[in-house]
């Protein structure tokens, strides 16, 4: 068995045999995996974050929308509210007014009826007083006896019944 | 058989170096592990497709492994890069080991069962340390590390802490070497008595000593790099 005796060249070119190696993989291998090993964490707690932004973006617009939702429903009922009670006052409204027509026409027609109502005993009244005339007439004319005269003003009256 | 040597023997002479078997397939190594690693993260996409998927999963497994070891997420990322570099090769030179007929042929001997190779490992690794240890705390604070003049007793502490940066990296080195070697020498004699039936349970072994002083080895780097990056405590 030989003695330790070290061969320092051979030692040597070994230290530079593993120098390059360790160089080359640092630089071709190492790094890119570290840079890339790091840009993929960043890129997860970007994403992470920003999962997290998108959340409370979304509670605050549900909070924005519940919000809104219960303003809506009260003005809604305001509105439904306020349109009933025009709706009242209006119907009200025509309703009077409605009433007052009807007594209007009712005292036109009334009034109408009561012109026509006069209208009729002036023309019955001149009928009367035509027809009397002309009853005279006859009598005179044809100068009857009495039981005639009685019969002709039975025929008369008997006409002014019809 | 082949005579034992603790290191490589030369299979030819280059501008004076001697290119042993093991210090060869260290570089064969070296290539495979750049060139599987380097195919499977060629892409480098955000959303990865099943062979960056696989090979970051294993890269990411080795970083957490470290990570849960360091504590501290910086601190892996500054170390990481060493530590993955040596778990990687020793697990490929270790596996070596386990190519049936390493030990009987010539040219085929596991990189990690030469000395040069883990003390070279341990050598770069504890100067990385070190280098990166001064240039975070300063060389003031980096040599109150070991230079202590509170008392007598304390800088005693300080003389051995320093001799013992020194038997780390030896220590780092002859326990990869060791265990290597040991498997080695084991599979070799179970090869010599009943060759392809006896050595089969050992092979099981050493896959498993292979992947635990890979292990081994890069967690010593990462807990040496937190304790001498750690600023001195009073």
């Amino acid at each position: 068995m030989e003695g330790l005796e070290i061969d320092w060249k051979v030692l040597v070119g070994q230290i530079i045999n593993f120098a390059i190696l360790f160089f080359l993989l640092t630089y071709f291998v190492y790094k890119p995996f570290l840079a890339l090993l790091k840009e993929r964490r960043e890129k997860i707690a970007e994403g992470i974050k920003k999962a997290q932004e998108a959340d409370e973006k979304m509670l605050e617009i549900e909070k924005t929308k519940d919000a809104s939702d219960i303003k809506n429903e009260e003005n809604r009922k305001a509105i439904i509210l306020k349109a009933e009670g025009e709706a009242k006052t209006r119907a009200g409204e025509i309703l009077q007014s409605a009433e007052q027509e009807k007594i209007n026409i009712i005292a036109k027609a009334q009034k109408d009826s009561e012109v026509l109502k006069e209208k009729e005993k002036e023309n019955t009244k001149k009928e009367i007083i035509e027809n009397a005339f002309s009853l005279a007439e006859k009598v005179l004319k044809e100068n009857i006896d009495n039981e005639k005269s009685k019969k002709i003003t039975a025929e008369f009256l008997n006409k002014l019944k019809i | 058989m082949e005579e034992i040597s603790l290191f490589g023997s030369t299979i030819f002479n280059f501008l004076g170096i001697n290119f042993t078997n093991t210090y060869i397939l260290a570089i064969i190594c070296a290539v495979l592990v750049f060139a599987i690693f380097a195919f499977g993260m060629r892409k480098k996409e955000l959303v990865p497709n099943k062979l960056q998927n696989f090979f970051e999963f294993l890269l990411e497994s080795i970083f957490n492994f470290f990570d849960g070891m360091t504590g501290n997420r910086q601190k892996t990322e500054e170390i990481f890069p060493l530590s993955a570099t040596i778990f990687l090769l020793v697990l490929f030179s270790n596996l070596i080991e386990i190519i049936p007929g390493t030990g009987v042929f010539h040219f085929l001997r596991s990189p990690s069962s030469d000395l040069h190779f883990t003390i070279a490992l341990a050598i770069f690794a504890m100067g990385f340390v070190h280098i990166v240890a001064i240039a975070k705390l300063g060389g003031f604070q980096y040599a109150k590390k070991y230079i202590k003049f509170e008392s007598p007793v304390m800088f005693f502490v300080g003389i051995l802490e320093l001799l013992g940066e020194f038997t780390r990296t030896f220590s780092l080195g002859m326990r990869l070497f060791g265990n290597l070697f040991a498997g080695e020498m084991l599979l070799m004699v179970m090869y010599s008595i009943l060759p392809f039936i006896l050595p089969l349970p050992f092979l099981g072994l050493e896959l498993f000593v292979a992947f635990i002083q890979a292990i081994v080895f890069s967690s010593l780097i990462t807990v040496f790099y937190v304790l001498t990056t750690a600023p001195e405590e009073h």
